[in-house]
């Protein structure tokens, strides 16, 4: 099922007639538009929205470039400097005036008026916590997709240590790091690499966009072998442990479209993918049905 | 300095792991007296004064950012929005947490909680998910997004100077990808060069994905527009530089929260013709009369009518954006010359010393291309000076100043 098929199965199920998105990824997930990427959150602003009664994703947009082929032309809407405007042109989607249920994945003081007001019959509901359902497990294209990002944050784990390894300064192993990511053909990071002087070695954490999909990956230079506690931490993502137990001193997020939050009761189900990080180290891990599918193939040492 | 009073902090002391972690809390101080701890800057308590709001919570980077001094790496907005720092703001007292996701409710009501210690009228720039909406409530938000504009628009001269500094990376660096701008090359490749040097020069993030945009000379060429024009910017896809391309490009760059804005129009493989040395001639007519007209007093509106003067009558910018935006802690924020709200809007926002402008007058000739540059101006005391300092290379060899004199 694409993302577009899946959220539109979760809005059935749970009565929501529209989603606006303010969120990049969550647009890139339901509809796998490629806008410029910027970096940074930002406030609230519908830039995507879903109709449940037609199905159909609208984007905004200034032309189709990026723009994926099953959105037709007449659903990309225009920039307006003007929230009212902005409003007033989602209002004259089909089926969206008589929305009473709509989703929202953030807001604002200003949209909330504006939302109040054109749709005063209607109840908001938190398309986040919908959108976060949904994205916590992954599509096989999805994992074909992180498992190529992984790649590319690869090479630039390789150039940085490489850099490193010359007595390079912190901000030219972050330089070298993202040279690599861009020779690669991806110019999106999904943060830029994080370098620091641990005990004598330099710890580096990368993190790459392909296609909106996040590949990782943290390693030290010089390195050493795996540490027990990571292998035990990895060993642990299978089905069923509690997230917060898979590395309790460590850190453990969701991956997907980017960072994914887990709710503190969340449970390693097959087909997450987890960001796992104990120490200096970090690893992507694909739950699966049986053992743990490591993503990350860098060497440690 | 006082012992933070915050709800998540109150439960540390009870073992429960906190879902709010206090990064610092200050009563009463002064700037001098707290060293390496931010402030908050004191526009920010200006402006609350002049909107009768008691505490205003900050949940948006940009103004943490230039609220309190604490800056967020550069990062995808997903990770971006779950790792946030928050401030809380009152007349004598501020509080910056480091909350657990927000998108969670528990978390949510844990901010909710900690408001309570900070009473009186709460104003909000934005509600980072719905369950903080449901959270603060009870305590009716009114928006901050106006106060905090009204703040930010005018900069200090440190502020000037980080826009300054940050822009001179940006600079250094196009100087490096500039030779690289030729036939064969792929955008991959410029973009690949420009974070080399970005990060090597100092930087402290990319902004936005690097634009090298390659301009079709008519716009029938175009698949689709949905502004009448040039759809610009578009998201990069590593096309390779052909002989005799047009680039429109656009980069910026993050220095200790400090934004720079930097595009100018290179020709591919070969020098500019004659038409596109017209093209700059004219951009650079709009400019110079768009820069006469900037002076305190001035208002936002006054600009654009400025350069649709200079252009015979004809608005030389993209309808979808504008002809000139501020520039500060975002790399877009007020004063707007040109949007779609309108002169009746804009002519409301005067300009005044301290302010930041980023001109970028488009000049476009349908069949034959045309010609963009930005350019950064601080308004001063009788009018305004550039911020930027760059060759128009290969339109002229002269040096920037000389350019346009």
């Amino acid at each position: 099922m694409t993302g577009l098929a899946r959220v539109l199965d979760a809005m059935q199920r749970q009565g929501v007639d529209v989603l606006l998105l303010g969120r990049e990824p969550n647009a890139r997930f339901v509809s796998g538009a490629a806008r410029l990427f910027l970096a940074g959150e930002r406030a609230f602003a519908p830039g995507c929205v879903v109709v449940g009664a037609t199905g159909a994703v609208h984007l905004l947009a200034v032309g189709d470039a990026g723009m994926p082929s099953h959105v037709p032309r007449t659903n990309l809407y225009p920039i307006s400097w003007n929230p009212g405007s902005l409003m007033a042109e989602i209002a004259r989607m089909p089926s969206v005036a008589m929305a009473r249920r709509i989703g929202v994945d953030g807001l604002t003081p200003l949209f909330e008026r504006l939302i109040e007001a054109s749709f005063p019959a209607a109840d908001l509901i938190d398309g986040e916590a919908l959108m976060r359902a949904v994205r916590r497990v992954k599509s096989d294209d999805e994992i074909a997709t992180i498992r190529g990002a992984v790649v590319v944050a690869e090479a630039a784990m390789q150039a940085a240590r490489g850099r490193a390894r010359a007595g390079a300064s912190e901000p030219e192993v972050v330089a070298a790091a993202m040279e690599a990511m861009a020779l690669a053909r991806v110019t999106t990071a999904s943060f830029e690499p994080r370098v620091r002087r641990v005990d004598g070695m330099t710890a580096i954490d990368v993190g790459v966009l392909l296609d909106g999909c996040e590949g990782g990956v943290a390693r030290t230079e010089p390195g050493s072998e795996q540490p027990a506690e990571q292998r035990d931490a990895i060993a642990r993502c299978v089905v069923g442990t509690p997230a917060a137990e898979v590395a309790p001193t460590g850190s453990v997020h969701g991956i997907g479209f980017g960072y994914e939050v887990l709710e503190s009761e969340a449970k390693c189900e097959a087909g997450m993918v987890l960001s796992v990080a104990t120490g200096v180290v970090r690893d992507l891990v694909l739950v699966t049905d049986g053992a743990p599918d490591v993503l990350t193939t860098a060497p440690y040492a | 300095m006082s012992a933070p009073v915050v709800a998540g902090v109150r439960n540390a002391a009870t073992g429960r792991h906190s879902p709010l972690r206090v990064l610092h809390s200050v009563r009463g101080a002064r700037p001098g007296m707290i060293g390496q701890m931010v402030t908050v800057h004191p526009r920010v308590r200006e402006q609350m004064n002049a909107f009768g709001v008691d505490v205003v919570v900050l949940c948006g980077e940009n103004n943490v950012a230039y609220a309190t001094g604490t800056i967020a790496p550069s990062q995808e907005p997903g990770r971006a929005g779950a790792t946030r720092s928050v401030a809380l703001i009152s007349r004598d007292e501020h509080v910056l947490l480091r909350p657990s996701p927000l998108d969670l409710v528990d978390n949510a009501r844990e901010l909710g909680r900690a408001l309570t210690d900070f009473p009186g009228v709460v104003a909000i720039d934005e509600y980072p998910s719905l369950p903080v909406r449901d959270a603060l409530r009870g305590r009716t938000p009114t928006d901050a997004s106006t106060l905090l504009a009204r703040a930010k628009i005018v900069k200090t001269g440190t502020e000037v100077d980080l826009i300054r500094r940050a822009q001179r990376i940006n600079e250094l660096a196009m100087d490096v990808v500039r030779p690289l701008a030729v036939p064969g090359a792929s955008q991959c490749d410029l973009t690949s060069a420009f974070f080399r040097a970005i990060f090597e020069l100092g930087a402290t993030g990319n902004t936005v994905d690097p634009v090298w945009d390659i301009v079709p000379p008519e716009l029938a060429q175009l698949s689709c527009t949905l502004t009448g024009h040039l759809p610009f910017p578009v998201p990069s896809a590593d096309r390779v530089l052909a002989d005799g391309d047009v680039i429109f490009n656009d980069t910026g760059i993050d220095l200790q929260g400090w934004a720079s804005d930097f595009g100018r129009t290179w020709t591919v493989g070969r020098a500019p013709t004659a038409r596109q040395l017209d093209q700059f001639d004219r951009w650079c007519a709009v400019l110079n009369t768009c820069m006469a007209a900037i002076k305190p007093g001035a208002t936002a509106a006054d600009v654009a009518r400025a350069a649709t003067e200079a252009n015979r009558g004809e608005r030389p910018w993209f309808p979808h954006l504008y002809v000139a935006h501020g520039l500060g802690t975002d790399s877009a924020e007020l004063p707007f010359c040109g949007t779609d709200l309108g002169p009746a809007v804009e002519d409301q926002i005067v300009l005044a010393p301290g302010m930041v402008l980023v001109l970028e007058p488009v000049i476009w000739d349908d069949g034959f291309g045309g010609y963009r540059a930005e350019e950064i101006v601080l308004v001063t005391d009788d009018g305004c000076e550039r911020l930027t300092d760059y060759t128009y290379a290969p339109y002229t060899s002269a040096p920037v100043r000389s350019a346009t004199a």
